[in-house]
């Protein structure tokens, strides 16, 4: 990591670590740990630079583009590939025949010691280092500044936290060894199909076609619907027999069916069976893992502090654009709070309903880990209730993580509402955070006053700023 | 008439569209609208005058944003017993306490308005229901002792507007209307003006001398607007465009340029028209979306190329006709040989004769070097000019003046009469002929033959489109 930051620094000749933003994490407790370290610095980062949304928007676009691009760009190389490993095999037609033994070798044998190779490693426990690195080589495209290599540099190592950098990888390597299969299979079957190749094998050996019968019988074995080849069929496909054949023309019309249609059905039926199905099992249960590993690691102590001080990045893209990541990411990103705020969030009703469950979810403040401490204000008028919450939420004893205020979107953003967070923020314990979720967005689309949303939206991120909740923290849904 | 004018205060909580309402009411279109609290600073009046004379004044204030505190205060000033001040007495203490003039110079700029209106125009947001703050601010209004009403602003399918009723009544407002500023039907502001009469029925004839001033500028402001159009009528077809070469070769190579020049002249000619029905109604900062020219697209809502074949079929322009007449004659071969394919060819084929037979943009270039693009199609352009005006007028005519965002040209369904249409048709003849009749012209002439003509366009556009009623 401090090699990468190095490298990061000369290459774009800026300073990775802000010399200001690192005074501010050593004034506090400095933790032990290098990564509770890494930690204090980005949430101390995020603190200072919230304002400029558009980092935590970059580094959010920069992860969902490399996410998408690897699961696409994947099957589709492995496609190309494995057409170009079938090519590499077919000879020109009427000058050799089909070599029986490269065919299973580049089919079968080679994608499945790979297979083996890669469950093997993963299975002993094998950690990617650079697990890590591509999250944050992806944000560099995105052109993010330091708050999303920041963030780019705890997702990678929340992803590694969770155990999940194996099965992602190896899931990734499934995904290009599917889509190589889909290549040679579909290139062979169209090419055995359509152009009359023949089938040979040849060898040195004394009685190696023995070793061919036992292939075929296994070959057959593992083939729904196909049969081995018979001795005569075997006897027939030796390289030489044919040869004599050819240079005598005295040709083969009873065997040249079998020696065609009798070898590149086994063949491919068999390729599908050994090579394809593994690697189409090996895919699902890495992928299962990866979203059991990103549940389980998200429970960890670690992983919610550093997707706290994440948190902000991605909602300042979710206040514009819900959704804008693919599910997976969005698992292994938005988590709860961290442990200082281990209380969770209360939430605060403003002179609305309390949010629905479905609504805190869709704006992603269930992740955030949310408490059962819900205060109300009824009424906008209602200044005891006003003070009564901002006196629960000061208690230095009692006080939750942080605070979720909700306002109807309909409402005006005026003197009360903006007076009320202000009390709020400023009654929190220190670095606790005041969200703002506004509900009821959905009604006011839908009133006379839904064409100008977006001005009602800025007005609401300009009263909250007043108010010294950053635009990171506001929220818009329901 | 007594001289004073009838002050009408509309107040109300915050960005409820008290301005927006006023725009609407006084038919100005120049006030500052935003969707943000506290766009409106200070409190404003709009004074409509009948010949000189001031007779009805709207008075726009800031929104209420902390009533509930102000109540407090007023309670506080107020005092018990036999020095305690009546509601309005307080009010003028709480407004001319200058020890409270930081934490409330909205509301006071407001309460200085209340002071001085005759009636009170509670104006309601129904996107939202009541909130605590809006009984506050309904019990503020109480102590001035000035009749108030309300408006329900901002309707639509499902809003809160029954939920309001019951508060406004509670509260003890009884006069209620609807009153959407940005649609601002003419029944439910007609509906406003007698609420306001039945409150205070000494400005009834005030009330009633503002509802017919309505109606007189509406009548100016369409007669305005067919004069405008006729103007332009007359300008865009008798157009000609002529440019002299050193040589024929130097001409034929700017034949191209000179096309986009003409075109582009009579575009701007007809964007100076409809800023001109724009500013009849009001609106004298609307811009026309779609009046942009070359905004071409068959799916698009703005396709108002006046160029555009497509466009030209939607409004009616003679490729429509082309294409009915040979779709009928197709139809007659499909009736001797049933196969359907001759209809479809017919219309195709008719459609492609209305196309290039009617096309008259062509540019000629002489011996001499002499450019020169004749006037447009006296056949195929004056629906087609009618109908993009009388679109835009009908636009603006119902368009209330709360709205800030631009009027979208979109095809209309404006027919004008066989009649209209031969009438008008022989008047672009007549200035095809007279190419100097066109003000785009280097130098035009304005003769008693010009100004005949634009008198007999703009009666056939009155009457066709019935400018001179009240839409």
């Amino acid at each position: 990591m401090v090699e990468f930051a190095r490298a990061w620094q000369e290459e774009r000749g800026a300073a990775l670590v802000d010399p200001e933003v690192a005074a501010g994490v050593r004034d506090g407790d400095l933790p032990d740990d290098d990564d509770d370290r890494l930690v204090a610095y980005a949430r101390e980062l995020l603190d200072r630079r919230l304002p400029d949304g558009a980092d935590g928007r970059r580094a959010v676009e920069g992860l969902r583009a490399a996410f998408f691009a690897f699961g696409l760009l994947l099957p589709i190389l492995g496609l190309l590939a494995g057409a170009a490993t079938l090519r590499a095999t077919l000879p020109p037609v009427d000058v050799r025949p089909v070599n029986i033994l490269q065919f299973v070798g580049a089919g079968i044998v080679a994608p499945t010691a790979f297979l083996i190779f890669t469950t093997a490693v993963w299975a002993l426990g094998a950690r990617a280092a650079a697990a890590s690195h591509w999250v944050v080589w992806a944000l560099s495209l995105a052109r993010s500044t330091a708050l999303g290599t920041s963030a780019g540099r705890l997702t990678g190592r929340v992803l590694r936290r969770s155990g999940v950098t194996a099965p992602l990888l190896a899931g990734w390597s499934h995904r290009f060894w599917c889509g190589a299969f889909v290549g040679f299979l579909g290139l062979a079957a169209w090419r055995f199909a359509t152009v009359d190749h023949l089938f040979a094998w040849s060898s040195t050996l004394p009685d190696f076609h023995v070793w061919i019968e036992r292939l075929g019988a296994l070959l057959g074995a593992v083939s729904p619907g196909q049969s081995a080849p018979s001795a005569q069929q075997v006897a027939a496909s030796e390289y030489a027999s044919l040869e004599a054949a050819w240079v005598h023309s005295t040709g083969y019309p009873a065997t040249d069916e079998m020696l065609r249609k009798g070898w590149w059905r086994l063949l491919v039926v068999s390729t599908a069976m050994v090579g394809w199905l593994p690697r189409i099992v090996a895919f699902m249960v890495a992928e299962v893992r990866v979203s059991h590993g990103i549940a389980r690691g998200l429970d960890t102590p670690w992983s919610r502090a550093a997707l706290a001080a994440l948190q902000p990045v991605l909602a300042t893209a979710r206040v514009g654009d819900a959704g804008v990541l693919p599910r997976r990411a969005r698992e292994g990103l938005e988590a709860p709070v961290d442990e200082a705020h281990a209380r969770g969030l209360a939430v605060v009703p403003f002179a609305t309903e309390a949010p629905s469950d479905a609504l805190l979810s869709d704006a992603g403040l269930d992740r955030l880990g949310l408490s059962d401490l819900v205060l109300p204000v009824p009424e906008d008028d209602d200044r005891e209730a006003m003070a009564a919450v901002t006196a629960r939420v000061g208690d230095a004893e009692r006080a939750p993580g942080g605070v979720v205020v909700v306002f109807d979107f309909a409402a005006t953003p005026d003197r009360v509402r903006e007076q009320f967070l202000k009390d709020v923020a400023r009654a929190l314990p220190e670095r606790r955070p005041v969200h703002v979720l506004l509900g009821g967005v959905d009604r006011f689309r839908r009133s006379p006053r839904g064409r100008r949303l977006d001005e009602r939206r800025e007005s609401w991120l300009a009263m909250a700023e007043r108010a010294g909740v950053p635009e990171a923290r506001v929220y818009v849904g329901g | 008439m007594s001289g004073v004018p009838f002050r009408i205060a509309l107040v109300g909580h915050s960005n409820v569209g008290k301005t927006s309402l006023v725009s609407a009411l006084a038919r100005d279109a120049t006030l500052e609208v935003r969707e943000e609290a506290g766009t409106t600073r200070g409190h404003y009046e709009t004074v409509l005058s009948i010949d000189g004379t001031e007779v009805l004044s709207f008075i726009d204030t800031p929104g209420f944003e902390t009533a509930d505190a102000i109540n407090r205060r007023l309670d506080e000033l107020g005092g018990t017993g036999a020095d305690a001040l009546d509601g309005r007495a307080s009010l003028e203490a709480f407004v001319a306490d200058a020890a409270t003039d930081e934490a409330f110079a909205p509301e006071k700029e407001a309460l200085r308005g209340v002071l001085k209106a005759d009636v009170l125009v509670y104006v309601v947001d129904v996107t939202r229901p009541p909130g605590g703050q809006q009984r506050q601010e309904l019990r503020l209004l109480r102590r001035a002792g000035v009749p108030p009403m309300a408006v329900l602003n901002l309707l639509f399918e499902g809003d809160d507007r029954e939920a309001w009723r019951e508060l406004l009544r509670r509260e003890q407002v009884f006069n209620i209307v609807p009153l959407d500023a940005m649609e601002f039907p003419a029944t439910q502001e007609a509906s406003f003006y007698d609420e306001l009469a039945k409150l205070r029925p000494e400005y009834e004839d005030d009330v009633q001398q503002v509802r017919r001033l309505r109606s007189v500028r509406g009548a100016a402001a369409a007669e305005e607007a067919a004069r405008r159009i006729a103007e332009g009528f007359v300008d865009l077809l008798a157009f000609r465009l002529v440019r002299s070469f050193d040589t024929r070769d130097d001409a034929l190579a700017a034949r191209a340029g000179a096309n986009e020049e003409f075109k582009q002249r009579l575009r701007d000619r007809e964007r100076l028209m409809f800023e001109a029905i724009a500013a009849a109604y009001g609106f004298p900062d609307t811009k026309v979306a779609g009046e942009v020219l070359d905004v071409a697209g068959s799916s698009g809502d703005f396709v108002a190329d006046l160029f555009d074949p497509e466009a030209l079929q939607r409004y009616g322009a003679s490729m429509a006709t082309s294409v009915a007449a040979g779709a009928i004659t197709g139809s007659l071969l499909d009736s001797v040989g049933g196969m359907g394919i001759g209809t479809a060819l017919g219309a195709v084929g008719g459609g492609l004769v209305g196309h290039f037979v009617g096309r008259r943009i062509t540019v000629d270039v002489d011996a001499k070097g002499t450019l020169s693009i004749p006037s447009l199609s006296p056949v195929r352009y004056p629906p087609v000019l009618v109908n993009r005006a009388g679109t835009v007028w009908r636009l603006f005519a119902t368009r209330s003046h709360a709205r800030r965002d631009d009027v979208a040209l979109a095809p209309g369904d404006l027919a004008v009469g066989a009649g209209a249409l031969t009438k008008l048709r022989r008047l672009a003849s007549k200035c095809g002929k007279n190419p100097r009749w066109s003000t785009m012209d280097p130098e035009p002439e304005r003769g008693a033959a010009r100004a005949r003509v634009v008198d007999d366009v703009a009666e056939i556009v009155r009457r066709s489109l019935r400018l001179e009623e009240d839409p």
